[in-house]
């Protein structure tokens, strides 16, 4: 604002100063005695006279005054540069809320109510104006931000913020002038004399606060050391259900039972059965239904899962909306599981003790992860009509029964070595083997003396496996080396075989083979023939019945692979054991079995958070592989690819939101960072192998894929009752010396809040410019002077005065 | 060995050969089988720097050595140099006595001590790592227990048990095999828990 003011140049000495007005006061007096007329020695003079000579007595000490003080007049522009009072307004998402007085009554949204309240405030506002008071407004939610004085007045914000920490906008306002960052509050130097705050009170962490001078808000508003007056923008009534608390673990195991459980509160829905549903990457899997208790308590709701398979996986629990929820943003929560498998149950039956055994049986038993039960046949029925009765044996009986009927679906590998199934009453059972495979078991049969070449698994087992095992095949002792197939050079059983001469020269021959055929199903079960014997007979052979995965070996002397005199390591492992942890792997579809990984630095990301992707491809062989061609991309969970032009059904959006090309390192590593411009959601990340050009020959290559969420930094709506955010506004003015008001009671924007004393820096004005017109520097001033005196003089000797 | 084989084929299911193949430390023969047998009294021949990195490599890759005193411990020659070749093949690795509670005891028949054609010792030695028992050394002459003449008849008397010291020694040998070919099988929870139940019960 402007003003006009009158400033003295020059300014006497005091004593100078007080002779100055004596005079000035004499002169006045003496001035306005004659005007009166009356008194002794006074001739009576005419009024206008009279009058005439009091003007120009003025106006002649006017100018001399002007002239001996130099006066200038001056126009400034000046602002109040008293305290200010910081207004912060709840830009939450919890604001947005419809509620009301009571049950069934209209519903107003938190903000609106409070837009009354400051529209109607305006006349107290300006109160604080004159008072020298400054208010200045900013919003909070997860951090604070100024309002523009356009917005201020309707209090334009967007109410959509992720959590309202009102302590952290404290905090903000308590920083010295020249500590905080460009925009924060602490830019104004005016003294802070109150702060008012227009929230609901559903702050971080609201109602889990138990000692009161631990609790941050209130340390951080004693530190601001101003009173704070607060108003409530909330109503009592309010409908709404919210998944509030999520209690879920960040692994899981497969096939083990886990529990996902989470509290659900409720207002306004007293007694409503609710649908809550548990869904994984979008599909349902399972649903119950619950009944709401009432306002406030929270009500259990618990899933048992058993994961059918490894990987990571979005799970959420969701309740199905109810009608006139205030929000359905709170209805749902997700999170991320890692799907791990337990150790590997691995059941290995061997028909005899033998080297091949002794080399398999070291291999899983070497494995931590491994939980290896075996059953040998070490003596048959012909030794044990030979052998001496009161020999102590260590021989248990072969419970066939409990392996191959109650605790088969434990198992999550099978393996039948050189196993005579029929001679040991395992023939029955064989039907139950095929069942569980078929159902998602892994089968292996290894061949030898016996088992395959006796003919052991006629009958619907034989409909699992890849070769034919209706008949008996014998034993060929020959020695031979084996050959690597088309499909075998591809496999991840085999695939490590590639990189050596293809004559098998490099590797131990093998002296034994069951000459087994293709079976007549081979090609309805997804069968490959990835290594041959002698004229081309399946020696390793693979197949995908139904759920299940099998493979045959149709020899016992693979054992070989692992000791020779001269045998070579590939990429520093023995090849029996890359052979067979292949083998292992790709049985159980194990993700280490891929021989490309995708993992992302974390499952879950808070609203801004970067995003780093990390790929590692392996050889064949399963060690680092450098220089591999990649490409990535990451889209929303579920979302698919666009339908073709020429379909007139549009199918569901896709949503590629980043995407790009790696090639990996000397370590096979690649790595990416995404900035944290994802928006609230579940995402899937994918990463797969590219040729030079970008493009792939052949089948689509498969897919290295990870899961992950990007979350709100609070759970802003996960409590909406407005009550306990009232009783904390409440507590917060007590405790600063505020004062309560309450938006809905119809209380008012107070003209004179409550201030922090603040002594000097009390309320005042800055001069921000200033134009100056110096009255006694000019032949005005003199004129003025000469005029004034000059003209009493000739009035008074005209008058007959002396 | 070749009684050994014999005595295999009638007690248990393994199908060993019926003839044992004699191989030289160097010679790539030696990885026919991970199971090798040296016998011998008095001193060790020689073996050659390259046939000691071949029985070295043999160990690595998961072979078993089983030395046998034939002076069933009149003599500590021959124990003296399987202790000084195991030191150059096996720096760091020394034969220690095999525990009463192993596996070797009870791979087949429950045993109580390692008997052979003498019972001089009550404990055998071995090199046990990575779970598993890389070599022994059998003090007591199993072989001289189980070996037969062209006649047929068991070439060398057992002292002092006599017959029933022989079929011991005979369970013993067959106890090695089928840990070389089983390993810790009977070290399985499974057959653990069996075992205690049953010898509880009795």
């Amino acid at each position: 604002m402007e003003r006009w003011r009158l400033v003295a140049g020059h300014v006497p000495d005091p004593l100078a100063l007080t002779l100055l007005v004596v005079c000035l006061a004499i002169a006045v007096v003496e001035a306005a005695l004659a005007l009166r007329g009356a008194g002794p020695g006074r001739p009576a003079l005419p009024r206008r006279t009279r009058l005439g000579l009091f003007t120009l007595r003025m106006l002649g000490l006017l100018a001399l005054l002007t002239v001996g003080l130099e006066l200038t007049l001056a126009r400034e522009t000046v602002r109040p540069v008293g305290p200010r009072v910081a207004v912060l307004v709840d830009a939450s998402a919890s604001m947005a809320l419809a509620d009301a007085e009571r049950p069934g009554a209209k519903t107003t949204p938190r903000i609106d109510r409070l837009r009354s309240f400051w529209s109607a405030g305006a006349p107290a506002r300006a109160a604080w104006r004159e008072q020298g008071l400054s208010p200045g407004l900013r919003s909070f939610a997860d951090r604070s931000r100024p309002i523009a004085e356009t917005d201020a007045d309707e209090l334009k914000v967007p109410v959509d913020g992720p959590a309202s920490d009102l302590a952290r906008a404290l905090a903000e306002l308590a920083q010295a002038p020249d500590a905080g960052e460009p925009g924060l509050a602490t830019d104004d130097p005016r003294p802070l004399a109150a702060v008012l705050v227009l929230s609901d009170g559903l702050f971080e962490g609201t109602g889990t606060y138990g000692q009161p001078a631990q609790d941050p808000l209130l340390l951080a508003a004693r530190a601001l050391g101003v009173p704070i007056t607060t108003v409530s923008a909330g109503a009592p009534a309010i409908r709404d259900v919210a998944v509030a608390e999520l209690h879920a673990g960040e692994f899981a195991f497969v096939e083990n039972v886990t529990e996902f459980s989470a509290d659900l509160i409720a207002h306004g829905l007293a007694d409503t059965p609710v649908d809550v549903d548990l869904r994984r990457d979008g599909a349902l899997v399972a649903s119950t239904r619950v009944t709401l208790a009432a306002d406030g308590v929270p009500v259990p709701v618990r899933f048992e899962v058993a994961p059918d398979r490894v990987g990571q996986f979005v799970h959420e629990i969701a309740v199905r909306p109810l009608p006139g929820e205030a929000t359905l943003a709170n209805n749902r929560r997700a999170f991320v599981v890692k799907v791990l498998r337990d150790k590997v149950r691995v059941l290995h039956v061997a028909g005899r003790p033998d080297w091949d055994v002794r080399a398999l049986r070291t291999l899983l038993g070497r494995d931590p992860n491994v939980e290896l039960l075996s059953y040998y046949i070490l003596r048959s029925v012909e030794d044990a009509d030979r052998d001496d009765p009161s020999a102590e044996l260590s021989l248990i009986a072969f419970p066939t029964d409990e392996l191959f009927k109650e605790q088969l679906g434990s198992f999550d590998l099978v393996i039948l070595h050189n196993f005579d199934a029929i001679n040991h009453q395992v023939g029955v059972y064989l039907g139950d083997i095929a069942s569980y495979v078929q159902e998602g078991g892994a089968l292996v049969v290894i061949g030898g003396d016996m088992g395959l070449a006796t003919g052991d698994y006629p009958g619907v087992l034989a409909t699992t496996l890849p070769v034919d095992t209706r008949r008996p095949t014998g034993t060929l002792t020959d020695s031979y080396r084996p050959a690597l197939s088309d499909a075998g050079r591809r496999h991840p059983i085999t695939a490590w075989l590639a990189a050596l001469p293809p004559d098998w020269s490099t590797l131990p021959a093998f002296d034994s083979y069951n000459p087994v055929q293709l079976a007549p199903h081979a090609a309805s079960i997804a069968s490959a023939v990835l290594l041959t014997a002698q004229g081309g007979a399946p020696l390793l052979a693979i197949a995908e019945p139904g759920k299940g995965r099998s493979l045959v070996l149709a020899t016992g002397a693979t054992w070989r692979l692992g000791f020779a005199a001269d045998l070579p390591l590939v990429d520093g492992a023995r090849p029996y054991d890359l052979l067979w942890l292949g083998a292992v792997r790709w049985l159980l579809r194990d993700a280490a079995a891929e021989r490309l990984s995708l993992e992302t630095d974390r499952p879950s990301y808070l609203r801004g958070q970067p995003v780093t992707l990390r790929a590692t491809a392996l050889t064949p062989s399963y060690a680092p592989e450098p220089a591999v061609p990649l490409a990535w991309e990451v889209r929303p969970l579920g979302a698919v690819e666009p339908a073709p032009a020429n379909n007139n059904s549009p199918g569901p959006p896709t949503f590629l939101l980043s995407e790009g090309t790696w090639t990996t390192d000397a370590l096979g590593r690649a790595s990416d960072t995404l900035p944290g411009r994802l928006p609230v959601g579940a995402y899937e990340a994918m990463a797969w192998r590219t040729g030079p050009s970008g493009q792939v020959d052949g089948p689509p290559p498969a897919r290295a894929r990870r899961v992950f969420l990007v979350d709100e930094p609070g759970h802003e709506l996960a409590r909406v009752d407005a009550d306990p955010g009232e009783q904390r506004l409440q507590a917060l003015a007590e405790a600063t010396g505020g004062r309560f008001l309450r938006a809905r009671d119809g209380d008012a924007l107070p003209s004179s809040l409550p201030l922090a004393e603040l002594g000097d820096e009390g309320p005042g004005l800055r001069i921000d410019s200033r134009r100056s017109v110096p009255l006694w520097d000019g032949p005005w001033a003199l004129l003025l002077a000469l005029i004034g005196l000059g003209g009493e003089a000739l009035l008074r000797r005209r008058a007959g005065l002396r | 060995m070749r009684e050994l084989a014999s005595e295999l084929r009638l007690r248990t299911r393994l199908e060993p050969l019926r003839e044992p193949s004699t191989v030289a430390a160097g010679s790539p023969a030696l990885f026919a089988t991970p199971f090798l047998y040296v016998a011998g009294e008095q001193q060790l021949p020689p073996l050659g720097d390259a046939g000691e990195a071949q029985l070295g490599r043999f160990i690595d890759q998961g072979g078993m050595i089983v030395f046998d005193a034939a002076d069933g411990g009149a003599d500590p020659g021959f124990e003296r140099d399987v202790q000084a070749l195991l030191a150059r093949i096996l720096p760091g690795s020394p034969l220690t006595p095999v525990a009463r509670d192993h596996v070797l005891y009870r791979s087949f028949y429950v045993l109580d001590e390692p008997v052979g054609r003498t019972r001089a010792f009550n404990h055998a030695l071995g090199v046990q790592e990575e779970g598993r028992l890389k070599v022994l050394l059998v003090r007591n002459d199993l072989g001289g227990a189980l070996a037969r003449g062209p006649d047929g008849l068991h070439s060398f008397p057992c002292t002092p048990g006599g017959p029933q010291q022989r079929e011991w020694a005979t369970r013993f040998a067959v106890n090695i095999l089928l840990y070389a070919t089983c390993t810790d099988y009977k070290a399985d929870r499974a057959h653990v828990e069996t075992l205690l139940r049953t010898r509880r019960w009795r």
